[in-house]
C-alpha cells in the first residue's frame, strides 16, 4: 500500500463526514463542527479548495440528488480510494497514539 | 427615493488586501454598501439600515463556477463581483451575535497559503518577465550605452524588485499585519512605471524617427547602395550614422550640410581584388545638427549619386 501524506484537519474531517454517506458542503461543515465540539470550522474558501483537490485526487466525487419534491442538490460522495485514504490516515493516527502511550506511559 | 451612489478611488496592492477588507467593512458600517469592488476603485450605494462583513478570494481559474458560488452561498456569503484579474468579492450580513470565525473564509493556514501562492505565482511570472526584459536591454546597454535603454532597464528592475518585495508580504500573514494603510501608494507606483516606460519609449521614438532608405545604383553598377540611411538619433545633437553599401569599384561617400555646403563626414572605400566589398558604416559618431544634408556617393569614374536627407 502506498504511503500517504498526513491529511490536514479539514481534509480529514471532510472524508470522515462523508464516510457516513453523501452530503453537501454545508452538511459537511456543520457535521465537522459538531463532531469536533466546535473546534473545526471549515470556511467556504477552505471548503472549495479542499473539495476541488479531493475531487482531483479521486477521493470524493460530485453527485446530484433529486428526491421527490426536492430541488436538485449537489452532494459529495466518498469513493473507494477516498475510503482507503481515510482508513490509512486513521491507522497512521492510531499508531501515533499507540507510540505516545508507550513512551508517555 | 433617489438612490445615492459613491465611487471611491482607492487602489490597493494585493498584499494589502486585508486593509481593503477593513475599509469595506468600515464603509458598510457607515451605510455605504458595496456594489462593485475593484483593484483601483470601488462603487457603493447608500443603504444605512444594512451592515455587511467582506471577504476576498484570489482564484483566477475556477473550473466550476456554480459549485464555487454554491460553496459560499450555503454559508451565507453573497457573491458581489470579480475583478478582471481574478479577485472575488463576497459579503455576509453582519450579526453581532455570531462569533468572529463566521466571517472567515479560510479557516486553516494551508488553504490561506494556497490562496496567497496562487497570487505569488502570477507575481513571480511578472518578476521573471521584467528581469528577462531588463537582461536583454542590459546586453544592448553593455554594447552601446544609451539613455532610453538605461531608463527602460532601470524601470524594469525597479518593477521586478518592488513586486518581489511585496510578494514577501503576501506569503506571510504575520508580516502583513504590521502594514499601515497607504491610500496613494499604488498610484505612485503606477505613475513611476508610466514615467519610466513612457519616457524611454518617447526617447526611442525620437531616435528612430528617420527610418531606412533603399537605393539603386550609380554608374554602370559600379556601386550599389544596398541599404543606407539608417540614421540613429541619439541624445541631443549626436546623430549616429549607419549604412551598408556594396560596391564593385572604389568609391567615396561624402555627407554635406546643405545650408553651409560644408562636408561633415567623408569615407573612402578601396576594393580589394575580385571580391565584392561591402562598405559598412555602423555607428559612426558624426556630430550633426538638425537640418538638411546631401549624401554623395562618387565612384571610381567620377559618377556621382546624391541623396537629400534631413533631420527634423
Amino acid at each position: 500500500m502506498k504511503k500517504n501524506e498526513p491529511l490536514s484537519e479539514s481534509y480529514y474531517y471532510i472524508l470522515l463526514c462523508l464516510s457516513k454517506g453523501p452530503n453537501h458542503g454545508y452538511g459537511i461543515m456543520s457535521m465537522a463542527r459538531q463532531l469536533s465540539d466546535g473546534e473545526v470550522k471549515i470556511g467556504s474558501g477552505t471548503m472549495y479548495g479542499a473539495t476541488s483537490n479531493l475531487i482531483k485526487k479521486g477521493w470524493i466525487e460530485e453527485i446530484f440528488s433529486q428526491g421527490p419534491g426536492e430541488e436538485r442538490r449537489r452532494l459529495y460522495r466518498l469513493t473507494a480510494e477516498g475510503r482507503e485514504a481515510l482508513l490509512g490516515e486513521i491507522e497512521r493516527l492510531r499508531k501515533m497514539l499507540a507510540v505516545a502511550g508507550e513512551v508517555m506511559g | 427615493m433617489k438612490m445615492r451612489y459613491k465611487t471611491v478611488f482607492r487602489a490597493y496592492f494585493a498584499w494589502d488586501y486585508e486593509q481593503e477588507l477593513e475599509m469595506l467593512d468600515r464603509m458598510s458600517q457607515q451605510g455605504w454598501q458595496l456594489v462593485k469592488g475593484g483593484c483601483f476603485h470601488s462603487r457603493f450605494i447608500k443603504i444605512p439600515e444594512r451592515r455587511y462583513r467582506h471577504q476576498l478570494d484570489y482564484r483566477p481559474d475556477i473550473e466550476d463556477m456554480d459549485r464555487y458560488l454554491e460553496t459560499f452561498r450555503e454559508q451565507g456569503w453573497e457573491y458581489v463581483n470579480s475583478t478582471f484579474n481574478g479577485w472575488r468579492y463576497f459579503r455576509k450580513a453582519y450579526d453581532p451575535a455570531l462569533p468572529e470565525e463566521e466571517y472567515q473564509i479560510f479557516t486553516d493556514r494551508s488553504s490561506l497559503t494556497e490562496m496567497t501562492r496562487r497570487w505569488a505565482l502570477l507575481a513571480r511570472i511578472l518578476v521573471a518577465v521584467a528581469l528577462l526584459m531588463a537582461a536583454v536591454e542590459g546586453i544592448f546597454l553593455a554594447i552601446k550605452p544609451r539613455l532610453p535603454q538605461l531608463i527602460l532597464t532601470g524601470t524594469l528592475v525597479f518593477e521586478a524588485l518592488f513586486i518581489a518585495w511585496g510578494t514577501g508580504f503576501m506569503s506571510s500573514p504575520e508580516k502583513r499585519k504590521g502594514r499601515k494603510e497607504n491610500l496613494y501608494s499604488v498610484y505612485v507606483f503606477l505613475l513611476a512605471l508610466a514615467l519610466g516606460f513612457g519616457s524611454s519609449i518617447y526617447l526611442m521614438e525620437q531616435r528612430y524617427s528617420s527610418g531606412v532608405m533603399y537605393f539603386g545604383s550609380i554608374g554602370d553598377n559600379s556601386a550599389t547602395v544596398e541599404r543606407w540611411g539608417e540614421f540613429d538619433i541619439a541624445y541631443k545633437d549626436n546623430y549616429y550614422f549607419s549604412a551598408k553599401i556594396s560596391a564593385q569599384s572604389p568609391f567615396t561617400l561624402n555627407l554635406v550640410r546643405e545650408e553651409t555646403g560644408e562636408t561633415v563626414y567623408t569615407k573612402a572605400l578601396e576594393t580589394a581584388g575580385e571580391e565584392l566589398p561591402y562598405l559598412t558604416l555602423e555607428d559612426e559618431r558624426v556630430k550633426l545638427e538638425r537640418g538638411s544634408y546631401r549624401i554623395y556617393l562618387s565612384d571610381y569614374y567620377g559618377e556621382t549619386l546624391a541623396v537629400n536627407w534631413s533631420i527634423d
